[in-house]
């Protein structure tokens, strides 16, 4: 299983102890099943994944809006309902509910103002949105758009 | 029949002012005519000069043949707006409760189809009501700020001021119910009594649920919606991983919907298996009966 280790041997086996990144997915079996009824414990012990590190989530409790969501993750959101269905840590679920809907509303104006004073920073914002985010976005657009040719329409 | 996908959990603005034509508008007639029995309703017999209730689109209609005369309602002078709209100015909170629930929509039929009844220039209306959808949309948006897992609460907020947001609420309070479930145990049983207190009306558990749920598939095909309905349907009996509803304030505008994408997904399988379980019959019965109500209800403006 040397092969997960970045640029090892492909041969050798993985050692006690060694830090390597993982599949969300394979991780939380993995950390879950238990070796054998004598070692009740998992094999692997996750560490946080980096977009929930305290660094970021500092950042996201002192501002949401500046922090780039998209260069954490494309799938933050997701991600953080895996990993706190994992987890459970209430903490950080609140943070991170917090940041969405902070975010969300700043999304929300976004949509539906296209030719605002706040085209300068409006595409720096934009290029933040993790994908949920950007469905958010097309969502409430369309919406405004529809609106907007209903209205044109009649007169 | 293919349908746009963004269409399936939510209306166009088109239907919403399609659906407000049935709402009653007074007319003066200018011909005789024998009243018409419809399945919808009945028409009233006109005489010349004797005022009578018709839906707008039979008003809209006759208005355009010149034979008849539209009384624009009260609500629609310029003095009852002017008064609403300091109304909304002076309170940024909530919506005022001078407009009725299609106020958008018959304010515009009204004034496309017979500007010349208005008691004031239309222009001036159109002005008045423009200016009022403004001050209700940033308060709409402010209201967004305030976005929970269960439920949001928008009270005298219009048909089409709730379609212009639907789709965002529904898909953001689906991602922070999903997050909210992520929560230990203890805390989750909280979350799931709140809502019931709210509101004292236990039997349209089921309906917000799952239309809530029709709506965030917008980008499935009706089978797709129509398996995942019935899966979650099956997932709240045996798991009870459903539990947690959310509501927005008119719940009756989302069944409406709700109708609307069950009967297409029937239609498009003929030979889709039905109910077997009796309690998923009782679940189905109860639900059309709601249907019923909340289509009414939104029909008649309530």
């Amino acid at each position: 299983m040397g092969y997960l280790e970045h640029g090892r041997n492909t041969s050798t086996d993985i050692k006690e102890g060694a830090r390597i990144e993982l599949p969300l997915w394979m991780a939380e079996i993995l950390a879950i099943g238990g070796i054998s009824d004598e070692l009740p414990t998992g094999f692997i012990t996750v560490s946080t994944p980096a977009p929930f590190s305290n660094k970021v989530l500092n950042a996201l409790s002192a501002n949401p809006v500046n922090v780039d969501l998209r260069g954490q993750s494309m799938q933050f959101y997701k991600l953080a309902e895996r990993w706190l269905a994992m987890t459970g840590d209430d903490g950080l679920l609140d943070t991170i509910m917090d940041t969405f809907k902070a975010r969300a509303a700043i999304v929300n104006d976004h949509a539906h103002n296209t030719r605002s004073a706040l085209m300068t920073d409006r595409s720096e914002f934009l290029g933040t949105l993790d994908d949920t985010e950007i469905k958010l976005f097309k969502a409430a657009q369309e919406a405004s758009k529809d609106l907007k040719k209903w209205t044109s329409m009649k007169k | 029949m293919a349908i746009p996908a963004k269409q399936v959990g939510t209306f166009i603005p088109a239907e919403i002012s399609f659906l407000a034509e049935n709402s009653l508008v007074t007319i003066i007639p200018r011909q005789a005519m024998e009243s018409v029995g419809l399945i919808g309703g009945t028409i009233p017999s006109m005489r010349p000069m004797r005022r009578i209730e018709v839906p707008i689109w039979v008003a809209v209609l006759l208005k355009k043949q010149s034979r008849c005369n539209i009384v624009p309602p009260n609500w629609l002078s310029e003095e009852n707006l002017k008064i609403t709209y300091d109304a909304e100015a002076a309170n940024m909170t909530r919506f005022s409760a001078n407009l009725p629930w299609e106020w958008v929509e018959v304010g515009e039929l009204i004034l496309g189809s017979a500007p010349d009844d208005l008691s004031s220039p239309p222009h001036v209306i159109r002005n008045l009501l423009r200016d009022i959808r403004e001050v209700r949309q940033a308060k709409a948006r402010a209201g967004l700020k305030n976005l929970n897992d269960s439920y949001l609460q928008l009270d005298n907020v219009g048909a089409m001021e709730l379609n212009e947001i639907r789709s965002f609420v529904t898909m953001a309070m689906n991602q922070l119910r999903i997050m909210q479930g992520t929560r230990e145990g203890a805390e989750r049983q909280d979350v799931d009594v709140e809502p019931d207190d709210q509101d004292d009306d236990d039997d349209d558990d089921d309906l917000p649920r799952e239309s809530y749920d029709d709506s965030m598939l917008t980008a499935k095909g009706y089978q797709d919606s129509y398996d995942t309905a019935r899966n979650s349907r099956q997932g709240s009996e045996i798991g009870g991983t459903e539990d947690e509803r959310a509501s927005i304030n008119s719940h009756t505008f989302a069944g409406v919907r709700h109708i609307s994408t069950q009967n297409r997904s029937r239609s498009a399988l003929p030979q889709a298996p039905s109910y077997t379980d009796d309690d998923d019959d009782g679940d189905n019965e109860d639900n059309d009966m709601e249907i019923d109500a909340a289509y009414l209800n939104a029909v008649n403006g309530n």
